[in-house]
Formats: structure tokens, sequence, C-alpha cells
């Protein structure tokens, strides 16, 4: 079997006397910690502040008989836009206009929105701007754009624009 | 005939999603402040926010409520910039006071946002003429 050299007789490896001197410091400095006890804060204010992420933008899709094109069709798809508020704002959505247009087609369709959210928002096809009275929180809204005409949307590439505000309320 | 039909509407549905997958956010703070000034001019500090993992490059703009018409007189710090990703900036607003009140809104807005949502957050900032 083989020794350790402090198990042959050697010096130990604490001191008694070290080890007391250690615990009397120890006790004296906690002594000193419960008397010098001090309570430290943190505060803060959270200011009115609101954040409008387009989670994504809508994607249009043309109606059966060609005269309407709109994200609510069977190919196309809502914007979705998330409003973060810390209090109560109100969402404006403004009336979408036709930002790009098929070169062959030179027509005024009728431009309409709508949106619904998940705090409880419906709004139908509205052809001027509107808004929405959101709380603090989350808000997500699915939001709809829609060109009606007489005439049938010839081929090419077409994109509405709307834009959505946030604002302390009037 | 309905064969062409069908591939010029999948034509026009793969065109306008190509054209419309960028994700944008902005945020404002404070959206609502109001103070006093003995000058003629009273200075606002506002954050804007960049919440996400991409560079964002900004444009301040001052507005008439009522009449959404562009108040050129008030000016910032930075009118145009980039925000870092996750970044925020602070900057100052000026506003110009020679009557007993006014009330200004302040927006940031992407310049070179080209997708169907053009999001904006706007604050409306009071400034009160104190006796002199």
């Amino acid at each position: 079997m083989r020794h350790s050299p402090q198990s042959r007789g050697a010096r130990p490896p604490f001191d008694i006397k070290n080890i007391s001197l250690g615990g009397l410091l120890a006790l004296t400095l906690l002594s000193m910690q419960a008397t010098n006890a001090v309570t430290v804060d943190w505060t803060g204010t959270v200011a009115n502040s609101c954040v409008v992420t387009v989670g994504s933008n809508g994607v249009l899709g043309l109606s059966l008989d060609g005269k309407s094109l709109s994200s609510d069709q069977a190919t196309g798809m809502p914007a979705m836009v998330t409003v973060a508020s810390t209090t109560t704002n109100v969402v404006t959505f403004s009336q979408a206009t036709l930002a790009l247009r098929a070169t062959g087609y030179l027509g005024t369709p009728a431009m309409f929105t709508k949106e619904s959210s998940n705090k409880g928002h419906l709004r139908d096809w509205q052809p001027t701007s509107y808004q929405e009275t959101i709380q603090s929180g989350d808000t997500v809204f699915n939001f709809h754009a829609k060109a009606q005409d007489e005439n049938t949307f010839p081929m090419g590439i077409y994109r509405m624009s709307s834009e959505v505000t946030c604002a302390p309320p009037n | 005939m309905n064969k062409t039909k069908f591939g010029i509407k999948r034509f026009l549905f793969l065109a306008l999603f190509a054209a419309s997958t960028q994700i944008h956010a902005q945020g404002l703070t404070p959206l609502l402040k109001e103070g006093s000034t003995n000058s003629n001019m009273k200075i606002f500090t506002v954050a804007i926010m960049n919440p996400y993992n991409q560079r964002m490059t900004y444009e301040m703009l001052a507005i008439d409520k009522e009449t959404n018409e562009d108040q050129t007189d008030i000016k910032f710090s930075g009118r145009k910039g980039t925000i870092p990703r996750y970044g925020q900036k602070k900057l100052r607003v000026y506003i110009p006071i020679d009557q007993k009140d006014r009330e200004a809104r302040i927006c940031v807005t992407f310049p070179e946002m080209q997708g169907t949502i053009r999001p904006r957050v706007c604050g409306d900032f009071t400034v009160h003429l104190a006796d002199r």
C-alpha cells in the first residue's frame, strides 16, 4: 500500500491555527454583512411606445371572371401586421392604392381594404381609410386589399399599397 | 383556353409573391410628450427602435395632425439614417414655437420600403410657450 507524504506523519495539509483564524475572520465578515445590509432598487418607466411589424406582405389573386384582384381570392394571401403597444393607441389603415400595374392596364379600379385581428377587430371591405383602437400588448392584423374593375385585369405585375400607422388617440 | 387562363393566373400569383417577401418593423417612443419653454425652441428626445435581425433605414417626418402636410420647420438631429439590428437610436426633435401652443406629429417611416404595407409610427408632441 502506498502512502502519501501527509499520511506518513508529515505536516498536515491545514494548520489548526489557520483554520481557527479563518473561521474567526469569516464570522466577523458575516456579522459585518448583517449589520450593514442594504437594499438595492431598480426603477424604470415604461413609456407609451408602439412597434409596427409587417410579418408578411400580402399576395393578390385574380377572381374567376378576371375583374377582381384581391388577397381574399383562393390564390391570394392577406398581409400580416403586428402592432405591439404599451398602452391604448390607434391604428389607421389608409385607403389602398395601386402602386404598380401591368403596362396594359389603364383602368381606374375601385380600391378596398378589410381586416381582422386576434383581439376581435373585424372590418368588412372599406373604400376609405379607417381606424382601430388597440390596447396594450400584441395585436396581429390580417389585412386584405382588393381592386375591382368593370374590365378584366390584363396579365402583368400589380402591387397594392397601404399605410398602417400607429399613433396616440386624439 | 382554360389552360392558358390558369397559366396566366399562376404567373401572376408567382410574380406577386416574389415581389412581397421582405419583413420590416419599426418602433417609436414616446408617443405622447408635452413640455414648455420660454425660448423660441423646444427640444424633445425620441427613440426609434429596430427589434429585428436586419439593419433598418428610417426617415423622420413632422406632419400636421389634421392635414398631414409636412412641417418643414421642425428639425431632427438625424432626419434619415440607419439603425443596426436589434438596435435603438436616440434623436432630438427641434420644434420652434412662436405662438402660445404648438402640437406636432412626429413619424418614423421606411423610405425604401417597396412592399404592400408601409408601416408608420407617429407620436404627438405638444409645446407650450411659458410666460417670458
